[in-house]
């Protein structure tokens, strides 16, 4: 593991000090991470994922100076996908002026594969998701994802499991405690943050963007947890 | 005083005499370990290494000075250069920290050239600023600074969270 990421998970953080506007267009709001208490039956979704899926390592290529790699131990299967996605919605790497160069998931419009997950959900579509698989000693380095999307609150991310060792960090808050069964609303492009296993045990995660529009009543809801969260002004 | 490591990744471009160059931290001129990874032609990469005695001070500073170059330096052909005289910062490492694209958001290089050459300059058309960022590319005399804070974690985050994209 690469020492930036060791740091920023042994080291307390700063905190969060601030208070926030909740924005017109929810999703827009710019706070690090939200949880919406939904009680999924993620031990359901992650065995029916583990009979169903396949997953392959993703590798990013090192830059030309890069003495430790910046991921490691990452594997990832598509879920859904949406078939007319734009690349440029997501692949989009602001940071290195350029347009993502890895494929686009395979197209799946079959939801029937993912029962589970799919009927548990509500109140919303999903434009994309897939599931990533971050074994013993895996981790992302520090980073953000700086994208041409600007509802950072579409991204969600839902742990299937959290076995012991497992971290999510996010600067300025440091580590942040996971409860199964929620779906968390994570602002990967306006906050760094990593992952990180440090223990025996794979690490399942089920991420993607929602489909716009949501429910009236899905929108009022995740309003609603920003409040409780939150100090908002 | 409690130190780190640094390294700087260069690529020294130069026909007819290698680049000259010194290191000061916090202004105090510091011995460097030179490390060549490769020398093509008229390029040639290597690695500095150096302990950076951490002060009391908020901020700390590197100043890497690039001094000696000529008209000489250049390889002109018909009035075009063929081969510059320059030093290229690839990449800076601190405590094992690789800073990657923050580099470019904590560097500024300050040109020493003399007044009546900026004045010259300008005559032909071409302004030259007295400073400019990102300083990864030390194509006149002069020095880069490199300022950070400590703990170098918490300093990187914050850099990459100030990015308003």
């Amino acid at each position: 593991m690469n020492k930036l990421t060791l740091d920023f998970f042994n080291n307390p953080h700063p905190g969060l000090d601030q208070s926030f506007t909740i924005a017109d267009d929810v999703f827009s709001t710019n706070v690090p991470i939200v949880e919406l208490k939904v009680n999924l039956d993620v031990a359901r979704i992650l065995n029916e994922a583990l009979v169903i899926s396949k997953f392959e390592e993703l590798v990013r290529p090192a830059y030309e100076y890069e003495s430790t790699a910046r991921v490691a131990n990452w594997f990832k299967t598509p879920v859904y996908q949406e078939p007319d996605i734009e690349k440029s919605r997501y692949y989009t790497n602001l940071i290195e002026r350029k347009l993502g160069d890895e494929p686009l998931l395979p197209v799946n419009t079959d939801k029937n594969r993912y029962t589970e997950f799919f009927s548990q959900i509500n109140g919303f579509e999903v434009e994309w998701c897939h599931i990533m698989e971050l074994r013993p000693d895996g981790y992302l380095t520090p980073h953000r994802d700086i994208n041409v999307n600007t509802q950072p609150l579409r991204y969600f991310w839902i742990p299937l499991n959290y076995p012991e060792g497992s971290k999510l960090g996010i600067y300025p808050m440091g580590e942040i405690s996971i409860n199964l069964g929620s779906i968390y609303l994570l602002n990967q492009r306006n906050y760094v943050h990593s992952v990180a296993n440090f223990g025996k045990e794979n690490r399942y995660i089920l991420n993607g963007m929602f489909k716009l529009p949501t429910s009236v009543s899905f929108e009022s809801y995740v309003r609603s947890c920003i409040s409780l969260q939150y100090n908002i002004i | 005083m409690k130190s780190i490591t640094v390294k700087f990744y260069l690529t020294l471009h130069y026909g007819r005499r290698r680049p000259t160059f010194k290191i000061m931290c916090n202004d105090v001129e510091v011995q460097v370990v030179e490390t060549q990874i490769e020398h093509i032609a008229n390029k040639e990469k290597i690695i500095l290494e150096f302990e950076f005695p951490i002060t009391s001070n908020p901020t700390q500073t590197i100043t890497f000075i690039h001094y000696g170059k000529t008209d000489d330096d250049l390889v002109i052909e018909n009035n075009q250069v063929l081969i510059d005289h320059y030093i290229k910062i690839e990449e800076v490492e601190l405590d094992d920290i690789q800073l990657g694209n923050n580099l470019l958001y904590s560097t500024v290089f300050y040109h020493a050239m003399p007044d009546i050459w900026v004045k010259d300059m300008l005559e032909l058309g071409i302004k030259i600023d007295p400073s400019y960022a990102p300083g990864t590319e030390l194509k006149l005399n002069g020095r880069t600074e490199l300022s950070f804070k400590t703990p170098i974690w918490m300093w990187w985050c914050e850099l990459l969270q100030a990015y308003n994209i």
